[in-house]
């Protein structure tokens, strides 16, 4: 079960984020996302993709992005919102929106002992920085989560977070 | 030859910039310095709604970046910090993989945090922000250390349809210091309101929702 965001769900999280008017996306490549990668990448006329080097700066340019009138997302790694703590904290005196889409590593099922660096860590990191989230344990939950996220986001100026876990996931390889 | 002051750059990129032109600025000296020069024209309580300061130290550029992606015919100015310039140096290699053209970056080097120089940044004995910048894959990059030829290299950039990057060495002094620290300045929330503001009318975009209005509605 553990592992990378399944084609499935990438090609459902792509759907869901053209519903929900999303048209500027920050992403640091990485294997653990790039079925979401590959699925955005394929409708360019949607989304504008803006490929970044350091999670933190994803977070600003989508910041810039939102004020020239994108909507933005923001995809990373879970070790990637470790990385943004700081950008999370700075932008909270300008109340940028986004929309944050990560996979939800180190829950039962995952094989890659590395990941235990984020047992029991990403929920209470995301409460006490005051990110509303939601946890994707199905594929079907997808679109419907990411349009709810997309309106919390813009409605209420946070950054909504979507974790993907549980049947979104397949596979234990790291290549 | 003395060195070209921080307000002196600022007021010179103050004077420059053209109504339609918007201009992120990164917290601390470059902020607390534009402020007063801001304020000759806008007195408190006023604001300028082309100008957005106070983002947060590493931050600046790729907020500007963003913008320059958003709105490609506008010309988007960013006024970074040596300091904070070093502290996130992956988003000058970023920019230049973007690429945009309507892209300005303006460093004011005071080689230190704060502006004090008993708090020196690695520009102030090793650190080559130009040689960086090119190395990260911007081609146009211009180094600057008077007023004159920052004036000079600045208007060209706005005029040009090139990603630019100006590195300019700067001093802080010690009115200028006093000035900058002022508290009546302080005002940042205020000038992204404007800021905002001015995107929405002169965009015809609306990035306030009215939802809140529209729940209440009898």
């Amino acid at each position: 079960m553990a592992g990378r965001i399944s084609d499935e769900a990438g090609r459902l999280a792509a759907e869901g984020l053209k519903k929900a008017g999303i048209n500027f996306v920050s992403i640091l490549p990485d294997i653990q996302h790039t079925s979401i990668q590959e699925a955005l990448q394929a409708d360019p006329k949607q989304f504008m993709i803006h490929h970044m080097s350091e999670e933190g700066l994803g977070y600003a340019t989508c910041c810039g992005a939102w004020l020239g009138g994108k909507k933005p997302v923001l995809i990373c790694t879970t070790a990637g919102l470790y990385n943004m703590c700081w950008a999370i904290s700075a932008f909270k005196n300008f109340d940028f929106p986004l929309v944050l889409l990560i996979p939800h590593r180190g829950v039962l099922g995952e094989t890659i002992w590395f990941m235990r660096k984020y047992i029991h860590r990403i929920e209470p990191f995301l409460q006490l920085f005051e990110v509303p989230f939601e946890v994707l344990n199905r594929n079907e939950e997808i679109i419907p989560t990411i349009i709810k996220a997309s309106e919390t986001s813009f409605n209420l100026y946070v950054v909504s977070t979507i974790l993907f876990s549980g049947g979104t996931l397949s596979g234990g390889t790291l290549i | 030859m003395s060195k070209l002051g921080q307000m002196e750059a600022l007021d010179i990129i103050y004077r420059c910039i053209r109504k339609e032109d918007l201009v992120v600025g990164n917290m601390n000296m470059s902020t607390w310095c534009m402020q007063p020069i801001v304020r000759k024209d806008f007195p408190l309580g006023s604001q300028p709604n082309n100008l957005l300061f106070g983002i947060d130290m590493g931050f600046c550029t790729a907020t500007a970046c963003g913008l320059a992606l958003a709105l490609p015919h506008r010309k988007v100015i960013s006024i970074d910090g040596d300091g904070a310039i070093l502290m996130k140096l992956a988003v000058l290699a970023d920019v230049a993989q973007a690429n945009p053209s309507n892209l300005v970056i303006v460093v004011l080097d005071n080689e230190s945090y704060g502006g004090r120089p008993k708090e020196p940044t690695c520009t102030a004995t090793v650190a080559d922000l130009a040689a960086i910048a090119r190395g990260s894959g911007i081609r146009n990059v211009k180094s600057v250390n008077t007023a004159v030829d920052l004036e000079r290299e600045f208007e060209r950039s706005l005029e040009e349809k090139e990603l630019t990057f100006i590195w300019a060495k700067v001093q802080l002094k010690a009115e200028e210091i006093s000035m900058a620290f002022d508290e009546r300045y302080w005002v940042d929330v205020e000038w992204k309101n404007a800021f905002i503001r001015n995107i929405e009318k002169t965009e015809g975009i609306q990035l306030i929702t009215k939802t809140v209005i529209e729940h209440y509605k009898p």
